[in-house]
């Protein structure tokens, strides 16, 4: 699990002997690619790294002790950004009807678990992303019918 | 929200509804100009003694009012285009929200990486001396955070509705089967409303929508 001291490395290391109590943009975006790359070290999933961004949102007041402003300002937006997660636009699917990338999204992850295990890491993604895409009672359907071996597409 | 009596449309609260808006009062500039033009010309026909009766062609004339609405057209064709294109915008979004429609009700999910979560959202029946609006409060709101790229995701579970809400231009049939997406952005908070727009039985004006949206940092 990310710690804080991520974020404390990732401002010490960027952060040089500038005027930090305004926000600047070049700055700004050394702090953002150097904390993902950081969190990118961790390995978390796509749901931790949520949660981690969320609750360093939640205190946010506490970091403003700790910062200058210009920073302060800079993790909020950091955190704000990456608190809620949601599939990128997919280009195979441009148009209104959404469906199949619901179904794609939900068949990719049933074949990468039955490939790869249902611990591998990747396959978050399609999880995640069908989770985001479908209904919830579509996805009690789809399961029902795995289940019952009665899945129109063979995974 | 509309009003008794109102005639113009509400008031835009998305960027897509505000440049719609600016859009219909910029026609509705150019089709009143013309109309009166017209009307003008068809009493001066009627009533002027002036008029000349015995024009039978011109050829400048027929120029003259073929090139001019051209010109005319062109004018309403590219703010026209430019809307339309921008609104077929393909941004990543923020946020997904599922809207599910089911008679006579209508139910949201959002599901995110780290939570899953879906409730109903029922018209209220209140007397007429509450402080809700008469017909449009629910009772769970769809709260929603602004200055985010929101995608909805709109289906239903029996047969069609609509998902309309006026104010931020956003409307779309939810059929079963189909997952229809919309987007849309509003940097300002407030408590939206509409209602159920496709006839889906005898409860169908009795579905309003109800979006609340509040600031980032409150909504997380």
């Amino acid at each position: 699990m990310a710690s804080p001291d991520l974020i404390f490395k990732a401002v010490n290391e960027t952060a040089n002997k500038q005027d930090l109590s305004r926000y600047d943009q070049n700055v700004c975006l050394d702090i953002h690619r150097k904390l993902d790359s950081k969190l990118k070290e961790q390995d978390l999933s796509i749901a931790e790294k949520s949660v981690f961004a969320r609750n360093n949102f939640a205190v946010m007041n506490k970091w403003e002790q700790v910062f200058p402003a210009g920073i302060t300002e800079c993790l909020r937006e950091y955190f704000r950004e990456r608190a809620i997660w949601a599939p990128k636009f997919d280009p195979r699917f441009p148009n209104q009807n959404q469906a199949k990338n619901c179904f794609v999204n939900y068949v990719d992850y049933q074949r990468c678990i039955k490939l790869k295990g249902q611990d591998y890491k990747d396959c978050e993604y399609f999880k995640q992303a069908a989770a985001s895409l479908c209904p919830n009672q579509w996805l009690e359907k789809f399961d029902e019918e795995i289940e019952s071996n009665a899945f129109p597409v063979d995974i | 929200l509309s009003v008794w009596g109102q005639l113009n449309l509400q008031e835009g609260m998305s960027t897509i509804m505000e440049l719609m808006n600016y859009f219909h009062d910029y026609m509705m500039i150019i089709l009143v100009l013309i109309m009166t033009f017209v009307t003008y010309l068809f009493i001066f026909v009627i009533t002027s003694p002036r008029l000349d009766k015995y024009t039978v062609d011109s050829r400048i004339l027929e120029t003259v009012w073929t090139i001019v609405p051209m010109v005319i057209l062109l004018f309403m064709a590219f703010p026209s285009l430019y809307l339309l294109y921008l609104m077929e915008d393909v941004s990543n979004p923020n946020l997904m929200v599922k809207v599910v429609g089911h008679q006579w009700y209508w139910e949201y999910q959002y599901s995110n990486s780290w939570f899953n979560y879906g409730f109903d959202s029922y018209m209220v029946y209140e007397k007429s001396d509450s402080p809700l609006f008469h017909s449009l409060d629910v009772d769970n709101r769809l709260v929603l955070p602004t200055n985010a790229n929101i995608l909805f995701l709109v289906t239903s579970a029996d047969v069609l509705h609509s998902w309309a809400v006026p104010t931020l231009g956003i409307k779309t049939d939810a059929i079963p089967g189909r997952l229809n997406y919309l987007s849309t952005m509003t940097p300002y908070s407030g408590v939206y409303y509409g209602q159920c727009s496709e006839i889906c039985g005898s409860n169908h004006s009795f579905m309003p929508i109800v979006l609340e949206f509040i600031p980032m940092a409150n909504y997380l």
